[in-house]
């Protein structure tokens, strides 16, 4: 059985292969988001550090090219967050910024998920990048986030409480269970052959 | 709505590719739901699989059940939203299928001619315990089946560009086909080729993982970009996992997937399938959740936290991983929307129609108002998750305080002579109330903490204060629920009578002779 399921998946991913992939390998994604996109698509240097937004857009073009996020400020006592932005026609991905210069997303979908922050406050900016990785457009305000995380001792007292839930529970049904070999080698025995395989 | 055919920059595979995989796992899994189910003749066959299963098919069944299409996409979320902690957290709920494991082979000596767990509560706590906990069952199964539902539409469309409503609709139908055909002999023989499909996808990822990720180069980028992912102290993390351990135990002890399981299987085995299947998945969240925390490292950016397994994925594999994705997602997919029919469909029949019809109903029309229940579950999940409307760990976690809420009632009930119906029902609610408000005012991730808590005290005191002295033995006897009404418990007197003298486990007296804490 399991050598028919292999055979399978391998015939499967003879018959696609090739046939799959989209053909723009820069463009290879899943979930509406780019993958490699800093090996295959660099930003030239000054438009990773700090850029300067192109000046050949026309101020009518760039009136119509602000970028802002959805929602500015922000607390996360857990760490994450997600930030989302306008989307703009003319951008082919986003770029997003830690005030430390971190660059956390860069992707075609108007949105970042961050996570993993200490407490601390943060500021991100995002920047929309035309297909020669050009800086089209940037968030006229930063989204600031604050985290201040859960206090631990409110955690530890969770945890812990979890703790002796699970335990007396793993109790109980150990104490019900040691009780059921006696019970067990009382019964007649209804063994029949298997029938399903 | 459209049907787009060629590539998009959006998506890995071609839409085309993802039609054609679709038709051909369809196919398949209707055809061998069909010969599989060629047995379900009775009704017996067709709700558990008359009561015959092994432990091959057995442990099968429960890995593929408890590999939802959530664990392939939350594992690798709660690892990016609460680091090594968060896939500590999932992988507890293995911890679940360990402690049913015991619980199995009692259920099945206490009720051997069972269906449900509401079976169970109805007649173990009557009217009160079974009316709380009949809400709860509906409202779960419900929940989970909308959200496979959405997740089969929403995967297929990021992974093959499918639209959203194609997908789901090609997911549901066709596990309302193979469970109509053949019932728990499809759900559970479709579930043994499902799981090893899954777990052959899992450890090429694994695999792929190992080959392609360099361990210090996730560790490095996770201390130095995202270093509360590391952290032993995260306070939200910590919170999380007991939590998610009693998420699992609540959903597990209560939801009539696992005992509609327990009833299938042959007498004995439920214990080794349960422990064995628990072994087998407790790995599956940890590799899933790694793809979460090796994200920052390979410098994928993530919009959507539980599209990120799938995504680092592909990324690894390429081509054969995004086929590996495809294959693995509708198989994740299949084995838990299908069980979820089974299992509710025989709740809908024993505890529902049989009941409000106040006889017992015949083997026939049993089967044939199991498949009207089918169709209606399909029908209903499908028009929900049309809508597309909520996000996936919402639907899923509001659950979670009800379930946790459960756990108490059902050891109890299994275990404790003293369990008495109030305390069940008052367990039941106030846990559920609690959980519910902890989820709101607090944090969504202790919710089924808080629900476990509170119903655990609750049930404790009032068992104390309003103690019953169950006999377990009429578990096993006539299909009389407590307080029912004479006419009922006499149309059902025949055929119960004779499930009685067949009853292992109760000795002359009928009085069940261990396993019971007074």
């Amino acid at each position: 059985m399991r050598l028919i399921a292999v055979t399978f998946i391998v015939m499967t991913a003879q018959a696609f292969g090739g046939l799959a992939f989209s053909s723009a390998a820069q463009k290879i994604s899943i979930a509406q988001l780019s993958l490699f996109a800093q090996e295959t698509s660099p930003l030239p240097q000054d438009s990773q550090d700090s850029a300067p937004i192109s000046s050949s857009a026309d101020p009518a073009a760039e009136s119509s090219q602000s970028l802002q996020f959805d929602q500015t400020r922000f607390e996360a006592a857990e760490g994450y967050l997600t930030l989302t932005w306008n989307e703009l026609n003319s951008a082919a991905e986003y770029s997003v910024r830690q005030d430390s210069g971190l660059e956390v997303y860069r992707g075609p979908l108007p949105e970042a998920f961050v996570s993993g922050l200490p407490d601390g406050t943060y500021q991100f900016t995002v920047d929309a990048l035309d297909t020669q990785g050009q800086v089209i457009a940037r968030s006229a305000q930063p989204a600031v986030v604050e985290v201040v995380h859960w206090p631990l001792r409110m955690a530890l007292a969770l945890f812990f409480g979890g703790l002796v839930i699970f335990l007396l529970l793993i109790a109980v049904i150990i104490r019900g269970a040691l009780g059921q070999p006696e019970e067990a080698a009382a019964e007649p025995s209804t063994t029949q052959p298997e029938t399903t395989t | 709505m459209t049907f787009p055919l060629a590539a998009t920059p959006e998506t890995i595979l071609r839409p085309s590719s993802g039609y054609i995989l679709l038709a051909i796992f369809g196919i398949a899994w209707v055809a061998l739901g069909k010969w599989w189910g060629r047995r379900a003749q009775s009704y017996d066959g067709f709700a558990v699989a008359g009561r015959n299963v092994g432990l091959a098919l057995g442990t099968a069944t429960a890995v593929a059940t408890w590999i939802t299409s959530n664990t392939t996409m939350l594992a690798p979320q709660f690892a990016l939203q609460l680091g090594v902690w968060g896939s500590v957290a999932y992988s507890t709920a293995s911890f679940g299928l360990f402690a049913f494991a015991p619980m199995s082979g009692r259920i099945r000596t206490l009720m051997p001619q069972g269906y449900t767990a509401v079976e169970f509560v109805r007649r173990r706590y009557g009217r009160l315990g079974s009316i709380p906990f009949l809400i709860i069952s509906l409202f779960y199964a419900l929940t989970w089946l909308i959200s496979m539902a959405m997740a089969g539409g929403k995967l297929l469309n990021v992974l093959s560009g499918i639209p959203y409503e194609v997908g789901m609709t090609v997911v549901v139908g066709v596990c309302v086909l193979y469970t109509l055909f053949g019932g728990m002999y499809a759900v559970i023989g479709t579930d043994f080729i499902q799981s090893i499909i899954i777990l052959i996808g899992l450890v090429v990822v694994a695999v792929a993982v190992l080959m392609h990720v360099d361990m210090a180069d996730v560790h490095e980028t996770l201390r130095t970009e995202r270093p509360m992912l590391l952290s032993v102290l995260f306070p939200a993390a910590l919170m999380a996992l007991f939590n998610n351990m009693l998420f699992g135990f609540g959903e597990i002890f209560h939801s009539n997937v696992w005992w509609s399981r327990a009833f299938a299987m042959r007498d004995g085995v439920g214990p080794k399938a349960y422990a064995l299947g628990g072994l087998l998945w407790l790995p599956v969240p940890v590799v899933a959740g790694f793809l979460g925390l090796a994200a920052p490292a390979l410098g994928i950016g993530i919009s959507q936290p539980d599209t990120a397994g799938p995504l680092v994925a592909a990324t690894l594999l390429g081509t054969g991983g995004a086929l590996l994705v495809f294959v693995v997602v509708f198989c994740s997919l299949a084995s838990s929307i299908d069980s979820l029919l089974a299992a509710t469909s025989d709740l809908m029949v024993n505890d529902m129609i049989e009941p409000y019809a106040k006889k017992e109903l015949s083997d026939a029309a049993k089967r044939k108002l199991s498949m009207f229940s089918i169709v209606a579950l399909g029908v209903l999940s499908w028009a929900v998750a049309w809508g597309n409307n909520s996000t996936l760990a919402t639907v899923l976690f509001f659950a979670g305080p009800m379930v946790g809420s459960c756990i108490w009632p059902i050891v109890g009930g299994l275990y404790f002579r003293r369990a008495s119906p109030v305390a069940a029902c008052a367990a039941m609610v106030l846990g559920s109330v609690a959980g519910l408000i902890a989820y709101e005012l607090i944090f969504p991730f202790v919710g089924a903490l808080v629900g476990a808590a509170v119903s655990g005290i609750t049930f404790g005191v009032l068992m104390f204060l309003h103690p019953d002295q169950f006999d377990f033995a009429t578990l096993a006897g006539p299909k009389r629920p407590r307080g029912a009404d004479p006419q009922f418990a006499s149309a059902g007197t025949a055929s119960a009578e004779t499930a009685g003298k067949e009853t292992p486990g109760a000795d002359q007296s009928g009085t069940v002779q261990s396993g019971e804490i007074d």
